[in-house]
Formats: C-alpha cells, structure tokens, sequence
C-alpha cells in the first residue's frame, strides 16, 4: 500500500525573476528515507525548504503548485504555518543548538507548543527525545551544561532530538552530516535508519554513498528540475536517465 | 561514454578492461595450441599449454586486485560497478576456461600416437567453435555490445549439437573396437571440455550483457550450463 505523507505537485520555485524549481511533482513516503541528491545549484535545497514553507523567510521567493501533508495544502491560507514546521521539522547543515542547557534546547518546543502541562511531563519528552536520538546515555549527567559545549556530532543528534521533541511526522534533514566527522555520521546514519517508519524522513545529500546507504527512494534534481526519482537500490545501479548516470558514476561536467 | 570526473579512475577502468581482454587473448590460444598440440600430437606444444596456463592465473590474480582497490578507493557506482564485477567474475570464468584447455593438454602425451582414431580429426573443428566462441564474448564484453553477448548465447545451441554429434560417434568406435577404449575416454573428456567451455563463455555472455544494460538476461536466451 503506498503512504504518501506529503505529495508535491507541479511545484515552481522563482527567487526573483529566477526559476529556481521548475515543475516538481514527487511523494514522500511515510515508511521510507527519501533522499534528494543532485549538484549544488540544482535546487534539491530549496525544494526541501518549501516542504515546511522555510522559503517564506525570503522575500523575493515565490512557490507555485501544491504541496499537500495528508492531503491538505500546506501552502493553503488557513495553514498555520508555525503548526507546519512543528509538524514538519528540520535539521540544517551545521549544528545549531540554541545557546542554552541541553535540557532547554529539547524542552523549549514543546513548552512553546504547550505539549507539556507539568513539570514531569516535560521531563519525559526530554528524555524520551534524547534517547530516541540516540544521546541520552551521553548526556543524562550534565542536562544543564550548555548545548554548544557539545561536539559537533553530539550537537547535531541534540538538534534532532530538539525536532523530534515536538512530536514532528516529517523530518527535513539539509545535509545534516557534511560539517560531521565520520563516526558522528555513522551515529547520524545509524539514527536515520532508526528513526525511519516511525517519521517520514527526506534528507538532502551531497555524499552520494551516504545517500545510498540511508535511502530507500532516491530523488536526482539537475538545473532544477526533477530528473528521476526511484528506488535508491535501482538509482545507483541502473539508473534510466542518461543526466543521473553521468552524475552517479562520476562523469558529470 | 562521457569521461570521469577523476581521470584516473578512468585509467584504472580501462586498465582493468585491458587484463580481460589480454586473458581472453591468452585463453584463446590455450584452446588452439592444446587442439593444435592434440592433432599432431606434439608433446611439447602440449608441454607449453600447461605452462602458459600459470600467466592466465596471473592476470586473474591481477584482475582481483585490481577490482577490489577500484571497489575500495572509487566507489564505483552503476555502469561502473557493474563493469567492475561483471570483470571480477569473468576473469574467474575464463582461469577455469584456461584450465580445460590445460586439462586437453596433459591428456596429449596419453593418447598413444599408434593407431590414432578418425575423430581426432573433426575435434579442431570443434575447438575452433569454442575458441570463437570466447573470442567472440570478450569482444562483447570490449565494445559493451549486449547483442553481441546474445549471439554468443545462440551459438551454444551448435557447440551442443556437435558435442552430442562427437559423443555418438566415439560411443560407436568403442563399441566396435574395444582396443580404442582407452584413447577415445580422452577424447570423450577433450570434447566434454569444449563443450564446457562453450557453456563458460555463455555464462560470460549473461555478464556483459548484465554489465551493458543493467538487466539480466531473459530467460529463453540463456544458455547456462548444461549437465
């Protein structure tokens, strides 16, 4: 049976004068990892960051098309947009825990959310979203030590556990290892690989084996179009498209 | 096909398509040198069979180290990998063709040279078949032609009929002579060899045509081994 999450539907993206996404239509599952790989410029970015409107931050950009999550549209003037994000969380690139204790980093999403009422409540999701994370074990005897003393990799797991505290059902991850060294990003790819099926989690990549490795469905986006999108394992050895081959193997420009 | 990115891995590619094409070259003149060696009974040509056989082991050894740095260092994804282990199992392949080419040499200096049989005289004929057959398949597998690879499949069909041909006319000598017995259990097994590696280089035709399109076979153009 297919679970679409969030299905996009010819969706343009113009920064400006630019079309910087030009008629995307793709669905994200909710039992898979969806990658997005594609060179820089390619728009795989900014089409993830219309998935929670973050693109509504910059002024000169405008989307078209529709974007639905469980078939409402997201875009549609009735959406609260700061309910989206809750409901679809993001991880950036490099690590930015807010400058406050591990505990407050986790907690503050939910406290402003009012998912918690008592003080154990709250004590729980924070629990519950570190371990889930996978840093519990490493940070349960310093909750109140600042987030930014962690190590970067500590740091970006603190992040997604920061997202996960709000109880999100789609995870946006914007190359979320590429300021990680490799055992942090093994850590950050075992967590994936966790995480999946009980989120829907797209995560945009440059590392292509990265890409392979944590993805069951593998978008490639090229001068802002959609190229192809399948299953990685089909992707990565036998792709269709002659622009995915080039890139995949090395060949491109 | 577009270059990499990373010239080397180019290089190491087209290296790695160099050593199979230069194993096929070596397997090849195993088979004619042994059906050459078998025909005039010439010890020594069979003599140098066995020993060519060590170069073939050589470049096979090659050709794993190689496809192993190449997985190891590049990562080579779709066509590359595909051609990278589509290598690595057809120089497995052609070490074992070499083998039945060494196998029909050492059975020379033991067919006794008096009283030579007729059938000794249409097996060339058959190890041509086999030869061409090989030569044919790493062709193929050179120029990335999967069509190719399926006429290689084809022509199995008549290296079976020529086999089965062979058979019913040694099965005929042994019964009507039995002093041929032993001299024709050799030649039985020179022929089950080519057959062999008819069967071989069909197994190799699956390959090039897997690494060429990414899809298998189908199913009524396979060959595969016959028992």
């Amino acid at each position: 049976m297919t679970n679409h999450k969030m299905t996009a539907r010819d969706v343009s993206v113009y920064y400006g004068q630019k079309r910087a996404i030009d008629n995307v239509s793709i669905d994200v599952d909710m039992d898979n990892v969806t990658a997005f790989i594609g060179p820089s410029g390619c728009g795989k970015s900014t089409f993830l960051r219309t998935l929670n409107r973050m693109n509504d931050t910059v002024a000169s950009a405008r989307v078209e098309g529709k974007i639905e999550l469980d078939g409402h549209d997201i875009y549609s003037p009735d959406m609260d947009v700061v309910q989206l994000r809750a409901r679809v969380g993001m991880v950036f690139q490099k690590p930015n825990p807010f400058p406050k204790s591990i505990y407050e980093n986790v907690a503050y999403g939910p406290r402003i959310h009012g998912l918690a009422g008592a003080k154990s409540d709250l004590d729980q999701i924070v629990e519950k979203s570190l371990r889930r994370a996978g840093l519990w074990d490493e940070v349960k005897d310093r909750l109140t030590d600042s987030g930014t003393a962690l190590s970067g990799g500590q740091q970006q797991r603190l992040c997604i556990a920061r997202a996960i505290a709000v109880d999100p059902e789609v995870i946006l991850m914007d190359e979320p290892c590429s300021a990680l060294d490799p055992i942090a990003t093994a850590k950050i790819e075992e967590l994936i690989h966790e995480l999946r099926g009980r989120y829907a989690i797209v995560i945009v990549t440059h590392n292509m084996q990265q890409a392979a490795r944590v993805s069951q469905r593998t978008a490639f986006f090229h001068l802002g179009t959609l190229v192809e999108y399948g299953d990685t394992s089909a992707i990565f050895t036998n792709p269709r498209e002659e622009r995915t081959k080039d890139y995949i193997t090395g060949r491109y420009g | 096909m577009n270059t990499h990115t990373v010239k080397v891995f180019d290089d190491e590619i087209g290296r790695l398509r160099g050593l199979i094409s230069q194993m096929g070259g070596l397997a090849e003149d195993a088979i004619a040198n042994a059906m050459k060696a078998l025909q005039r009974n010439d010890v020594a040509l069979a003599r140098e069979v066995r020993a060519a056989d060590k170069q073939i082991d050589a470049i096979e050894a090659e050709v794993e180290r190689l496809a192993v740095q190449i997985i190891a260092l590049r990562a080579p994804m779709a066509i590359d990998l595909r051609e990278v282990v589509a290598a690595l199992k057809i120089a497995g392949v052609v070490e074992r063709i070499g083998d039945y080419a060494k196998n029909i040499a050492k059975r020379v200096p033991m067919i006794e040279s008096e009283h030579r049989i007729d059938p000794i005289s249409i097996l060339p004929a058959m190890g041509r078949m086999a030869s061409e057959m090989v030569h044919d398949v790493l062709d193929a597998f050179a120029a990335r032609d999967f069509e190719a690879a399926m006429l290689v499949v084809e022509s199995d069909a008549a290296l079976d009929d020529f086999y089965d041909s062979i058979f019913r006319t040694l099965v005929t000598y042994m019964v009507e002579n039995p002093k041929t017995i032993s001299q024709v259990a050799h030649l039985l097994f020179v022929a089950k060899n080519l057959e062999r590696i008819g069967d071989h280089a069909t197994n190799v035709a699956e390959m090039v045509y897997f690494a060429a399109t990414g899809t298998q076979m189908a199913d009524r153009d396979r060959g595969g081994i016959q028992e």
